[in-house]
């Protein structure tokens, strides 16, 4: 994966979300684990894919002759930028960064899968003093990643399954390399703000959150973000020609159950 | 400086617009009287003026004299109302909500419609059978062929014709003598008697000259009207309050007397003073001049000694400053303009525009926000009424966060007001038209957005308005225009298979631009000229900075300077089209879709009959403004240059500047509604965007339409322009009120001069358009100016639904589903 230049699905500008003040996101294709759940599901294969909006078609037939669809019927999902592009695209809203104390978040997909194209673009966020947030699904090569990190402030570390087999199971990859890279990371000086995606029937159930509670005892960890399930996913699996998973719900839990989990959870790690 | 600011911000807090009633009984009271009028004409100036003109007509009377003499005996014999307890005296009409008639400029356009304009449909305006026969027996006929409009005709038929098709341009002098600050410090330090005084030796100094001493004798006869009119009202509510049986009544008659029988003919000593001094000068302005965007101006400046003063001796609570302050709102809010039913389609929903401005820097560039500004933000949280037009400038290097935050926190409360104003470039910009640096940092906000030190710049910023969709069709048409059919307008510039390259097609973009603007300015200056022939402004002029020392009427170039306005319909709509034009016909490395000019305008003239195709590659895949597309960067930075360029070449009739702005009032819904289809993709009879505001619906984020905005060189928009945002609504929290001011902010540093918001999502404005009980008050931001929705037109409505919403958390573009 490494030396070639990555594809990116698209970039948020503007947002509040994914890190302090006003950010920039950029959401690069490809990951190395395959969540059902994944509410990005365009950002699980590192080829481009194409999405289908039938509904929008006029017949033009600009597909046949080899040509961009005008009507966005058939959608391109990844585009390549070299790294001075995406800097330049970067920069653009420096001044917003600056005015918020915000900066550029790399997320996915998973950032980590794409160590070179990073070298070349972190060190001139640097430069430009502007605050790097990551990602990461915690499935990367942790002597590559171990460079970047001079270059970066935050990084939003996902763990989901701890049990090894019931994650490769659902999630494609055992957890060991996951696990063992959150350990080594924490005892870096970045700072790490772990974050759980209140899965039901996969993270969110007791015997998960029991384990999970135990490993962040571990590390004395007292602080972390919540996200909740949301079906959202699925309107684009479909658009994909991809398969929905059975076992996950149709619908989004309610706060009050969302609640629950979370003063569950806390529970245990407090 | 300013060391109560804490405590008086603290004071504040206790007051919220859920807790009117119980803590600010009167303004609640106020408030709902003002939710339930209806507007009626009214005609009691016309009948004093008309009376008055006809009377010395053949006399050989001076005009400044007859004029002053007109406007004097009106408001000597104005009848003397209260409605309500308003702690102030004085009101702009007899009516509760009135619609001032003005035959001079466009009374006599309701001439045909005196039996119906009390029941029409849309904003109807009383008349009783009694006015109308007045108007139509005593006003109308005299004014006939002596309106301003019909004076012009009689000198340039032709040129008065084009702007009565209305989409080529429209001058406003048409309607109005307005569009500027007043200097009412003169009043107040003064009083009018001072002023009369200095007129008076003015007078005697100048016997020599006949001109001036006829102007300074005529400012003498129009401020003994003023002094009249305060008496009258004094005297009115002595009586009433001797027969007043309830107590509270009884001692605002009292104190209303008590007022207007020292101000404004003395200086004033305290707040109630000052702000009552303040109104019966604009009242008195109204009686001269039509009411459109007469502008309070920097309130918090020019009242502030009278507030601090009584605060600090502890004469005058927060709760007596809001009440007054409040009282001031309402009595700026009870006139309207006079709409016939034609133009309710182009103009209907607005009020009279005063605009106010608040914060900011002063005259040495040092922070101006007080203990005021923040009681007047306070007020503008708990009114949210159509009319003042509050502003609030904001210097993103000098002015504090406390201050851009507690802006943003109304804003977000009241979901409309007040708009944003960007000091460092607005003060550069107003540098470059030649104003001081001290005069440009004491500029106050006029009508909508336009920009003139105040009481110094006679602006009159609204005098024309560019239509740009008629330019663009022109130079696509061999110089033909919809309305004037085969012969060009005023030069051929080529059918579009002539030109070879963009720059053929730039080339007679830019004369048919030329052409356009020399057109409209001679047609303004001659306007102007008849200004100066038939309606002379001594009163105006004694409360201005310029005419005293000069001897001289402001329309006669009195001021200190002499700026006029231009503003632009359509740019954001027509800057997409011209990159359309580049991107399909003359950039041959655009492999997807290859048209040449002549194909792509017969497919623009068709309304995109059959041309889906085309279509989708327009609304998908074309440049636009709004986004960080590099075409649309360079044709938006060119389109505004030329604008700038075209104008700069010209002066008006005082010899002063013309600025160039974009804002666009509600013309950009109703002049969308009557034209065809533009090479950007939008079909024929759909609104133009707003303003300078990227147009609705395009693919864009936050930060990219903010900064294209922001790019846009501000020495070239010296009148400003008004860029409309749409947020969802977001909880009023301490977290968003940051995000909100801090993304405000960036676009400040960035460029932009000015900024407006309406916190409403699409579904609410659906809403309030099917069921007009459903949200009977809802207040918006039109371009420039507030509204209630439900008083809106059609055009107007649709527009504002379809604007571009943005969530501010994600900052992503929330497309409108159809």
């Amino acid at each position: 994966m490494d030396k070639k230049q990555p594809l990116i699905f698209d970039i948020a500008r503007g947002s509040f979300e994914d890190g302090p003040g006003v950010r920039t996101t950029i959401f690069f294709k490809g990951c190395p684990l395959t969540c059902p759940w994944c509410h990005n599901p365009e950002s699980q294969s590192y080829n481009t894919e194409t999405m289908f909006f039938p509904e929008d078609c006029i017949g033009c037939k600009n597909c046949e002759n080899d040509k961009p669809c005008f009507s966005l019927a058939r959608r391109t999902v990844g585009q390549s930028y070299s790294p001075d592009q995406l800097i330049n695209i970067l920069l653009e809203d420096k001044p917003f960064y600056d005015d918020s104390k915000g900066g550029v978040t790399f997320s996915g997909g998973e950032a980590f899968s794409f160590p070179h194209y990073l070298s070349q673009v972190l060190p001139v966020l640097k430069d430009y003093k502007i605050h790097v947030a990551f990602q990461t699904c915690g499935y990367f090569n942790f002597s590559d990643v171990c460079l970047l990190l001079p270059y970066i402030d935050l990084i939003y570390f996902d763990l989901k399954i701890m049990d090894s087999d019931t994650h490769k199971k659902w999630i494609g990859k055992p957890n060991t390399l996951i696990l063992d890279n959150f350990s080594k990371l924490f005892s870096t000086d970045v700072r790490i703000l772990p974050r759980i995606a209140l899965i039901p029937g996969f993270v969110a159930t007791r015997e998960n959150l029991d384990l999970l509670a135990r490993f962040y005892l571990l590390h004395d960890i007292k602080n972390c973000e919540f996200l909740f399930y949301h079906p959202g996913g699925n309107e684009k699996r479909k658009r994909l020609n991809k398969s929905l998973c059975k076992k996950l719900p149709e619908k989004p839990l309610s706060e009050s159950e969302n609640m629950a989990w979370i003063e569950y959870f806390k529970g245990r790690i407090l | 400086m300013y060391q109560k600011i804490d405590e008086v911000k603290n004071k504040l807090k206790a007051f919220s617009p859920e807790n009117l009633k119980e803590k600010l009984p009167l303004l609640d009271t106020l408030l709902f009287l003002h939710n339930s009028e209806i507007a009626a004409v009214d005609i009691e100036r016309a009948k004093f003026m008309t009376a008055h003109l006809k009377a010395t007509e053949g006399q050989n009377i001076p005009m400044p004299i007859r004029r002053a003499e007109a406007i004097s005996k009106y408001l000597s014999n104005r009848k003397i109302v209260f409605y309500d307890d308003n702690m102030l005296g004085g009101a702009t009409t007899s009516k509760p909500l009135g619609a001032p008639l003005y035959p001079e400029f466009f009374g006599l356009s309701i001439w045909p419609e005196l039996g119906t304009i009390g029941d029409r449909d849309d904003n109807p305006q009383t008349l009783s059978k009694e006015e109308a026969d007045i108007l139509n027996f005593e006003v109308f006929p005299y004014w006939m062929n002596r309106s301003i409009s019909e004076e012009v005709r009689k000198v340039d038929q032709s040129r008065q014709s084009l702007l009565e098709k209305m989409i080529i341009y429209t001058i406003s002098k048409a309607a109005t003598i307005s569009h500027t600050t007043p200097c009412y410090e003169l009043v107040l330090t003064k009083g009018i008697q001072g002023i009369m005084a200095e007129a008076r030796q003015k007078e005697n100094q100048n016997n020599a000259n006949p001109q001036k001493s006829v102007f300074y004798r005529s400012m003498q006869i129009a401020l003994q009207g003023i002094l009249d009119y305060a008496s009258n009202i004094s005297k009115a509510a002595e009586k009433k309050a001797e027969t007043e049986s309830d107590p509270e009544r009884k001692k605002n008659f009292i104190e209303i007397a008590k007022t207007l029988n020292r101000v404004p003919a003395q200086p004033a000593s305290g707040y109630l003073e000052a702000v009552n001094s303040l109104w019966i000068c604009q009242v008195a302005i109204f009686a001269e001049n039509s009411n459109m965007a007469i502008n309070p101006g920097r309130l918090d400046q020019i009242l502030y000694p009278y507030f601090i003063k009584e605060y600090e001796q502890g004469t005058l609570t927060i709760e007596d400053a809001l009440n007054i302050t409040g009282s001031l709102w309402f009595k700026i809010a009870d006139n309207v303009n006079l709409v016939p039913q034609a133009a309710e389609r182009l103009f209907g929903g607005a009020g009279a525009v005063p605009a106010i401005t608040l914060g900011g820097v002063d005259k040495d560039g040092n922070d101006a926000v007080n203990e005021l500004t923040y009681v007047l933000l306070k007020i503008t949280e708990l009114l949210p009424i159509r009319d003042p037009n509050v502003n609030a400038r904001f210097h993103p290097d000098v002015n504090s966060k406390e201050y851009r935050n507690e802006v943003s926190r109304v804003i977000l409360t009241n979901k409309a007001i007040p708009a944003f104003f960007n000091d460092k470039e607005n003060i550069n910009t107003l540098e470059n038209q030649g104003e001081s640096l001290e005069h440009s940092r004491d500029y106050a906000v006029i009508g909508c957005v336009e920009l003139g030190s105040a009481g110094r710049d006679y602006s009159a910023s609204s005098s024309i308005f560019m239509m740009m969709y008629t330019v663009l069709y022109m130079a696509l048409h061999n110089g033909r225009t919809p309305v004037t059919g085969e012969a060009p307008l005023w030069e051929a510039t080529g059918d579009p298979n002539r030109f070879r390259i963009f720059d053929d097609f730039w080339n007679a973009y830019k004369t048919q631009t030329r052409h356009m603007a020399k057109n409209a300015v001679a047609l303004n200056n001659l306007y102007g000229k008849k200004h100066q022939e038939f309606l002379p402004t001594p009163l105006l002029s004694a409360m201005f900075k310029g005419p005293m020392k000069n001897g001289k009427d402001l329309i006669d170039g009195g001021a200190v300077y002499n700026s006029s306005g231009v503003t632009h319909i359509a740019f954001p709509d027509v800057c997409d089209s011209i990159c359309a034009i580049k991107d399909i016909c003359f950039n041959p490395e655009n492999t997807n879709i290859q048209l040449s000019l002549p194909e792509f305008v017969a497919a623009v003239d068709s309304n995109f009959q059959g041309h889906d195709v085309l279509l989708a590659y327009l609304k998908n895949h074309a440049p636009k403004y709004g986004t960080s597309h590099p075409l649309a960067k360079e044709i938006s930075g060119k389109l505004i240059k030329l604008g700038y360029d075209v104008f700069n070449d010209q002066k008006n009739y005082r010899g002063g500047n013309y600025r160039v702005a974009y804002w666009t009032m509600t013309n950009h819904a109703g002049y969308g509604k009557v034209t065809g289809a533009l090479p950007s993709g939008r079909k024929a009879n759909i609104p133009f965007s707003s303003g300078i505001t990227p147009v609705s619906q395009i693919n864009t984020q936050l930060t990219k339409a903010l900064n294209a905005v922001a790019g846009l060189n501000s020495a070239h928009t010296p009148g400003a322009y008004a860029l409309n945002m749409k947020y969802s609504p977001i909880q009023c929290s301490d977290e968003n009120i940051e995000r909100f001011g801090s993304i405000v902010q960036t676009y400040m540093n960035q460029g932009g001069q000015q900024v407006q918001f309406n916190i409403q999502d699409y579904e609410t404005l659906k809403e309030a358009k099917a069921d007009s009980d459903a949200h009977p008050h809802l207040l918006v931001r039109v371009s420039g100016y507030s509204a209630y929705f439900k008083s809106l037109n059609e055009a107007m409505q649709d527009e504002l639904i379809t604007r571009s919403q943005y969530n501010l958390s994600s900052g992503k573009f929330i497309p409108l589903s159809s």
